[in-house]
């Protein structure tokens, strides 16, 4: 039976795959790949603008240490927010689909992207890729959060505070010395001093400054946003299986969250199918909705921030899927006509 | 909205519409998949003409806003 779903899952999308056009652009692999791009230059706005009112503040009308410590706090929020997106969910995109044709400008491009949210990039996508990707909630998944005997997940603020940079830097140390990765064991050295050199500038340029308003925002990025982003992700889910192919991530399916995250909300079926642009999620989540329902995989009506507030308060995690399920689930006006020929073929 | 052809201005504003349409929708997509990182720098920057302290509290707005709608 599972095994069906499997099948009927992967037909339905190279379908629907095989119908779409090329939608290149320029050096673009793909146009939409434009907002990608436009996000990630208002961070680094963002970072320029602050570093440039904390070296004049007599401009931001900042006379004392109080309101440099106001104007600090307001500036770690907003940038360790954008950033822990632009990092998790924006890099994510070009790490599973490379944005540009020319090779080079990728790498580059991808390295000081990952500055940003305080990762060599070549790590990242070591950990994401080669990793969780994978074997994702499988034994040498090492990206997710513990689970207890019980099968149940360890805290999320234990998770979220343990994990960026103490689990990681343990574990892709080992993966580095394990030799299992020869490719990442080649790369590692290269990207981790490329990583430093750049990291390093705002310290360079006022290492009070590099401190609070680079550091800082990143430790907010990588603990509040992608810690707690990657947990609700994958919470209360279990490996990929053969009764069960569909259950290694949460859906989410708030609009306002997935406009603005780049449709980071259709989890399970970028798991099931990373290969999918992170555009074109909405048009194929119909698709396959009928089959993830069919292998009762969760889904929320909510996005990850909603999740992490109502994890905060206290809520456990089956009993969140149960109070806010999805809205009913592939209603016909929402499917566009090429997904739904696709899935009802 | 559809517009009858024997409109006096229907036609005209059908093809406006039909032209306008997309590109501002184009826009519309670009600022909301930027909103963001689009408030994260208003707000800094605004910080020139408002001071630190309402940045502070604009700031927790913002945030604690979008971690209740999303």
């Amino acid at each position: 039976m599972s095994a069906e779903l499997r099948e009927q899952a992967k037909d339905a999308v190279n379908r629907l795959f095989r119908q779409r056009e090329s939608k290149g652009f320029w050096i673009l692999e793909h146009r939409a790949d434009i907002h990608c791009i436009l996000f990630h230059l208002l961070v680094v706005t963002g970072y320029v603008t602050a570093f440039f009112l904390y070296l004049h503040p007599d401009v931001a009308h900042i006379k004392n240490r109080t309101e440099m410590a106001a104007f600090v706090g307001a500036s770690v929020l907003l940038l360790g927010w954008v950033s822990g997106i632009n990092l998790g969910v924006n890099f994510h995109n070009h790490v599973h689909l490379r944005l540009f044709r020319v090779a080079w400008l990728n790498r580059w491009f991808g390295r000081l992207w990952a500055i940003t949210g305080c990762w060599p990039s070549r790590f990242w996508f070591h950990a994401h890729v080669t990793v969780h990707h994978s074997d994702t909630l499988g034994p040498t998944d090492w990206t997710l959060a513990k689970r207890k005997p019980d099968g149940s997940f360890e805290n999320h603020w234990k998770y979220s505070l343990l994990h960026w940079p103490w689990r990681y830097a343990r574990h892709l140390w080992q993966d580095y010395r394990s030799g299992t990765h020869p490719a990442f064991r080649q790369d590692a050295p290269r990207e981790f001093l490329i990583f430093c050199v750049l990291y390093s500038i705002p310290f360079w340029i006022d290492p009070m400054m590099g401190l609070l308003l680079w550091f800082a925002p990143h430790w907010v990025a990588n603990i509040l946003i992608l810690g707690s982003g990657m947990y609700v992700q994958h919470v209360g889910c279990e490996a990929e299986s053969d009764a069960h192919p569909f259950r290694t991530s949460n859906t989410f399916f708030s609009r306002f969250f997935n406009m603005a995250t780049f449709n980071i909300g259709y989890h399970n079926l970028h798991h099931s199918f990373p290969h999918i642009h992170w555009s074109e999620l909405p048009e194929f989540q119909p698709v396959v909705q009928r089959i993830f329902d069919a292998n009762d995989a969760s889904a929320l009506r909510f996005g990850y921030f909603r999740a992490t507030v109502e994890l905060t308060l206290g809520g456990k995690w089956p009993a969140i899927r149960m109070r806010y399920p999805q809205y009913p689930s592939a209603r016909p006006a929402e499917i566009p006509d090429s997904a739904a020929q696709a899935g009802a073929r | 909205m559809s517009m009858k052809k024997s409109s006096p201005v229907g036609g005209r504003q059908s093809r406006l519409y039909a032209v306008l349409r997309p590109v501002v929708a184009d826009l519309g997509m670009l600022a909301g998949r930027s909103l963001f990182p689009l408030l994260t720098v208003m707000v800094i920057a605004g910080t020139v003409l408002w001071g630190p302290w309402v940045t502070m509290v604009v700031a927790i707005v913002v945030f604690s806003t979008a971690s209740l709608l999303c």
